[in-house]
């Protein structure tokens, strides 16, 4: 695509190329939750975890996708679980919701990815870290909210806004981060106004999340943090968790390190307590 | 992770943690032979989008530093960090420090880099007083003015005086290496301690044949540093001038005092036609230096003819250039003609020109020609808004060094393995028409917006 307005500002050069409205139109073509996926989480919300397995036992991507993901070593299974039944029993019912929320990414993530060196696998890779993960926080931070729980499979989609949107100017885009080194997120705020976590808000509107899980993923590139919230401390151990992953060499070798460039700083003991969580 | 290139320092942004899982992605193999191939002033990893580092991470990324210290004799380290950080990474490297430490990469651009800066009143303190002194005479090198404060406390009562102030800050331990630097289109050598037949040695007389190559004419050696040269270092230094003079080449050594070498050996350097000064001040006072190394070009006394190897790398050259300027323009780049032929241009309008050297694999010239209007439109995003001349000629440089990567990768993935000098930028075409003296390369023509574009390829 080719740029065409003159102006002093390099990144105003290029605003008209991604605004509000390319933001609409690209949410627009984000298809619905499948049947059967709501199907499922409504037997999962009532605990009948028999019936939510019977459900999902005829759609084989989805059976694929769920054996791929908690076959990763990260959950620390010493047999490969193929069997539905068996996986949402070892899972239990907060897990295996998690996991069918990742699920939705797979309806939005392209074939073949173009900005970034990524692949699906690795990005089952990255989802898998995120939900063992933010597990471990929410235990550590005593918080027992299942949407909070629920919600971090659906963030990595925020790889996948940025990878479709940043798609038709990719040249001009890696061009202005070699010599601007403008996060990516930053990049697309001043375009448009809206973070990527934004962007991600609405799909899950979209996608029918409820409006707790939808403002907070909005909180997380939020400067408007309240120090006195509920919410304070598991998005602030969120972005650690964020820039913790997206600073994994795969992540890095991929174009992505430089994602997010969350402005508020980290209190020291947060940083240890995070790091001796995650990394022991 | 690719280094950013800018005014000849080498940055790294790595972002969220360092440890010594990803640090060996930070700076790669790849990452390492680009940065050989373009030889900076400095390579520093920027600390500022950094939550959490450790020691196995930190210490990887020192290694590799120190690495390229010694291959390219660069000004290494990092910075853009706050005071908790600068005392972690002491206390990490039990404060045996051969690194530096630039508290933010603003700052690190008064101790380094081809950026021309204002002379700035600078007050320093650092807890130790031979870093006080390091620091001073760093700074001083480049032309500040510095004020050294006598202790903590006299930093806090003074600094509100002075616009800047510098602590927190390091400077690692000098090995006996040439760092290289330009300034005002003269290439200045910065000697440490001792010049002999190792210094003769480790002299990359490629890189400095290729710098005269694409129209650098004079060199200054800066011994002000130096503990003594002997009799193979003088030797070196004076069949550099003899060597230089038939391409009409001009070298000068500062800080030469005499209790450094034996008189007999400054008779001989004085005898190659080596100009002496007491220190970099006063050879940039001299105004001829400055003024033969904007003006005069070099002419090429030996006429080589363009190859049919040359040849062959110019569909890269022009993909990559073509690619770059469309990228950073409003428009696209037509191609007009190509012909073998002498460099020529068609008006006198007013133009900017880089010239690189490309040699490995290879050996030629790589000349870009713009109008100037289209060389502001192309470097804008490498500049402030109210931009002086200084400052769009660095943009150019910078500008003309991305296409130079670009190439150098571009032929990499063909097995061509090339580097590129530092680009020297002109003004006057007719100067480059002059240091080309004739020789027959390949040109091509283009229009972008109706203005002139050149690619000159020669050996």
């Amino acid at each position: 695509m080719k740029l065409k307005i003159k102006s002093t500002n390099s990144i105003k050069r290029i605003c008209f190329l991604l605004t509000n409205s390319t933001i609409e139109n690209y949410i627009s073509t984000i298809p619905p939750v499948p049947k059967v996926m709501k199907s499922c989480l409504s037997h999962l919300d009532a605990a009948d975890m028999m019936q939510a397995a019977n459900v999902v036992k005829e759609d084989k991507t989805f059976i694929l996708f769920l054996s791929k993901i908690v076959n990763k070593p990260i959950f620390g299974f010493t047999k490969e679980i193929k069997d539905p039944h068996q996986i949402f029993g070892i899972l239990g019912l907060d897990s295996a919701k998690q996991i069918i929320y990742g699920y939705y990414s797979l309806l939005i993530i392209p074939k073949k990815w173009e900005v970034f060196d990524f692949s699906n696998k690795k990005f089952q890779n990255l989802q898998s870290n995120l939900i063992v993960n933010w597990n471990k926080i929410l235990d550590f931070l005593n918080i027992d909210d299942k949407d909070m729980r629920a919600c971090i499979t659906l963030l990595p989609a925020a790889l996948i806004v940025c990878e479709m949107l940043f798609r038709d100017i990719k040249g001009t885009i890696l061009l202005l981060r070699e010599s601007k080194q403008t996060s990516f997120d930053e990049l697309l705020f001043k375009m448009s106004g809206n973070t990527l976590f934004d962007v991600t808000s609405k799909i899950a509107k979209k996608w029918e999340f409820n409006k707790n899980i939808q403002d907070f993923i909005t909180l997380i590139s939020s400067n408007k943090l309240d120090k006195n919230s509920n919410m304070y401390r598991p998005i602030i151990f969120l972005r650690l968790l964020i820039s913790y992953e997206m600073s994994k060499s795969y992540v890095i070798q991929s174009g992505l390190n430089d994602f997010f460039d969350f402005s508020l700083k980290f209190d020291e003991n947060d940083i240890l307590d995070f790091y001796s969580l995650i990394a022991k | 992770m690719k280094p950013v290139f800018k005014n000849s320092v080498a940055l790294f942004y790595p972002s969220g943690f360092i440890d010594g899982e990803n640090a060996s992605v930070i700076i790669t193999g790849l990452d390492e032979k680009e940065i050989l191939a373009k030889k900076p002033e400095a390579i520093f990893v920027s600390l500022k989008k950094v939550v959490f580092f450790n020691k196995k991470g930190m210490a990887y990324l020192v290694d590799r530093m120190l690495f390229l210290k010694d291959k390219c004799a660069a000004f290494v380290g990092f910075c853009d960090y706050d005071k908790k950080k600068f005392h972690l990474i002491q206390e990490l490297f039990s404060h045996d420090i051969s690194f530096s430490l630039i508290q933010s990469e603003d700052i690190l651009f008064w101790f380094c880099g081809t950026k021309k800066s204002e002379e700035k009143e600078i007050i320093i303190y650092a807890k130790d007083s031979e870093q006080k002194n390091q620091l001073a005479m760093a700074l001083i090198e480049r032309k500040h003015k510095v004020v050294i404060s006598k202790d903590r406390e006299d930093f806090e009562k003074t600094r509100k005086n002075y616009d800047f102030m510098v602590e927190n800050s390091h400077i690692g331990s000098m090995e006996k290496k040439v760092s290289v630097f330009i300034k005002n289109n003269i290439i200045i050598y910065t000697l440490k301690s001792f010049i002999d037949s190792d210094f003769a040695k480790d002299f990359n007389t490629k890189y400095h044949r290729n710098a005269i190559k694409v129209g650098f004419r004079i060199f200054c050696f800066n011994a002000e540093d130096v503990s003594s040269i002997n009799i193979h270092g003088a030797n070196f230094l004076t069949k550099l001038s003899i060597d230089g003079a038939e391409d009409g080449v001009s070298i000068a050594i500062c800080g030469l005092k005499s209790g450094k070498i034996a008189q007999i050996l400054i008779n001989d350097i004085e005898d190659a036609g080596i100009i002496l000064y007491d220190n970099l001040i006063s050879f940039f006072e001299d105004e001829t230096n400055v003024h033969q190394a904007n003006l005069e070009a070099r002419k090429m006394l030996k006429k080589i003819k363009i190859d049919r190897k040359t040849i062959s790398i110019l569909p890269d050259v022009i993909d990559s250039t073509v690619h770059t300027v469309e990228a950073l323009s409003d428009n696209s780049v037509e191609k007009r003609t190509v012909n073998i032929q002498e460099l020529i241009h068609g008006d006198d309008a007013k133009y900017l020109i880089s010239i690189m050297g490309i040699y490995g694999d290879m050996d030629c010239i790589f000349v870009l020609v713009m109008e100037e209007n289209v060389a502001k439109e192309v470097c804008k995003i490498l500049m402030s808004e109210d931009f002086t001349q200084e400052e769009l000629k660095d943009a150019y440089s910078e500008f003309s060094n991305v296409i130079g990567s670009k190439v150098i990768q571009k032929l990499k993935s063909k097995h061509i393995n090339i580097e590129t000098t530092m680009p020297r930028i002109f003004d006057k075409i007719s100067e480059v028409i002059k240091l080309e003296n004739g020789h027959i390369g390949v040109q091509v023509n283009f229009k972008i917006q109706k203005q002139d574009m050149i690619l000159f390829l020669s050996k």
